[in-house]
């Protein structure tokens, strides 16, 4: 019994411990003040196309599948937290393999930010500013009221230089970002 | 005397008005701004036969088609100004028809008067309801420029843009095209 007790308790410890520093990377103020870089591959450890196993163990979490592998949809958006901070994740899988990986990423969260400090809350001109030298696309349109608040809405992506497939966006109402999230570039997606 | 100078003061008077009024003529001229819109610029018009333009420009335009391309341009003058016309073979390959344009002219300018010597936030402002791309044009390709960018707005409905061309953020040229695929 009390050779049990020595082995669990150290055990039972090790998990507390292990949960209150999970707690407070939720809570700390300073996560606040922390920004986690976007880029055009990922946000921070959190890469394009991880496969869903290694978004698993990244996360801590298992993901379920509706559609991938199940029926004919070979996309799928799932939910999840990451840093503390709510993320959608794309996933996507081609016919042949069925194996699902990560496509795109959106965020609503104000930690995430790319190199150039641009994040939500960030203005549309300091936008255009800042990616002066790059490729954007603007376009404003009625967004779906799922994504973005009402207001007058926009979405600006900006692909990357050299290879436009690749592109992050910023969702922006009334003139502020509100959403952060990279993808395929949607308007060169079928081009070669 | 006092009979002389009445008279020479209204002569004079009229001189002057007539001055006046000439400077004022001829301010007149230099403030024409010509539209652009995404059907044209003026009454040159994207679709318009070539004879059509000849009649407008009273000129006759050689055309002749790059090999294969079925497409030429041409630089003529339209009320002064210098313009490059983009011609382009129609459905017969017997006529041509303007296809795109493009000038320098600081006369030309949109009906909310961007036009050469604008600011790039002031295009990209200018447009809120149409999709636009912005991007440092190539120097040669891949490699982009970095003094050198692009504004196009695309038509709201169809494939029609307006691209204005900027050097170090203000816009030296405006270029309308009935096509236009960014890359």
């Amino acid at each position: 019994m009390k050779s049990s007790l020595v082995f669990l308790l150290p055990l039972i410890l090790l998990i507390a411990c292990s949960q209150s520093e999970k707690e407070k990377e939720k809570e700390d103020p300073k996560n606040l003040n922390k920004a986690y870089v976007v880029s055009f591959t990922g946000m921070d450890s959190l890469k394009t196309g991880m496969t869903k196993a290694e978004l698993e163990k990244l996360l801590g979490m298992t993901i379920h599948l509706k559609h991938i592998g199940i029926d004919e949809q070979l996309t799928e958006t799932i939910e999840a937290k990451f840093h503390g901070q709510d993320v959608s994740l794309d996933l996507a899988s081609s016919s042949e393999e069925a194996i699902a990986s990560l496509e795109g990423v959106h965020t609503k969260s104000a930690l995430f930010k790319t190199i150039e400090g641009i994040g939500v809350g960030s203005g549309k001109e300091e936008i255009i500013r800042a990616y002066d030298q790059q490729v954007l696309i603007l376009t404003e349109e009625d967004m779906d009221s799922t994504i973005s608040p009402p207001g007058r809405s926009m979405v600006i992506t900006l692909a990357k230089a050299d290879d436009i497939h690749q592109s992050m966006y910023f969702v922006l109402v009334n003139k502020k970002v509100v959403g952060i999230g990279l993808e395929p570039t949607p308007e060169f997606r079928d081009r070669e | 005397m006092n009979k002389m100078i009445v008279p020479a003061i209204g002569i004079f008077a009229l001189l002057l008005a007539s001055c006046k009024d000439k400077n004022s003529k001829t301010d007149e001229t230099k403030k024409t701004d010509y539209l652009v819109s995404m059907y044209g610029i003026d009454s040159l018009k994207l679709g318009m036969l070539k004879g059509d333009v000849e009649k407008i420009l009273n000129t006759t335009l050689v055309f002749q088609p790059v090999n294969d391309g079925g497409m030429d341009t041409v630089d003529v003058k339209y009320k002064g100004m210098d313009f490059v016309l983009y011609l382009e073979e129609t459905d017969s390959q017997t006529v041509a028809k303007i296809m795109g344009m493009s000038t320098t002219s600081a006369s030309c300018k949109t009906a909310s008067g961007v036009g050469v010597g604008s600011d790039k936030i002031q295009v990209i402002e200018a447009y809120p309801d149409n999709k636009k791309y912005v991007a440092s044009e190539y120097e040669t390709y891949p490699v982009r420029s970095t003094t050198r960018s692009v504004v196009a707005v695309m038509d709201t409905t169809e494939s029609r843009a307006i691209q204005f061309h900027i050097i170090n953020k203000k816009v030296v040229s405006v270029e309308i095209n009935s096509y236009y695929e960014f890359y």
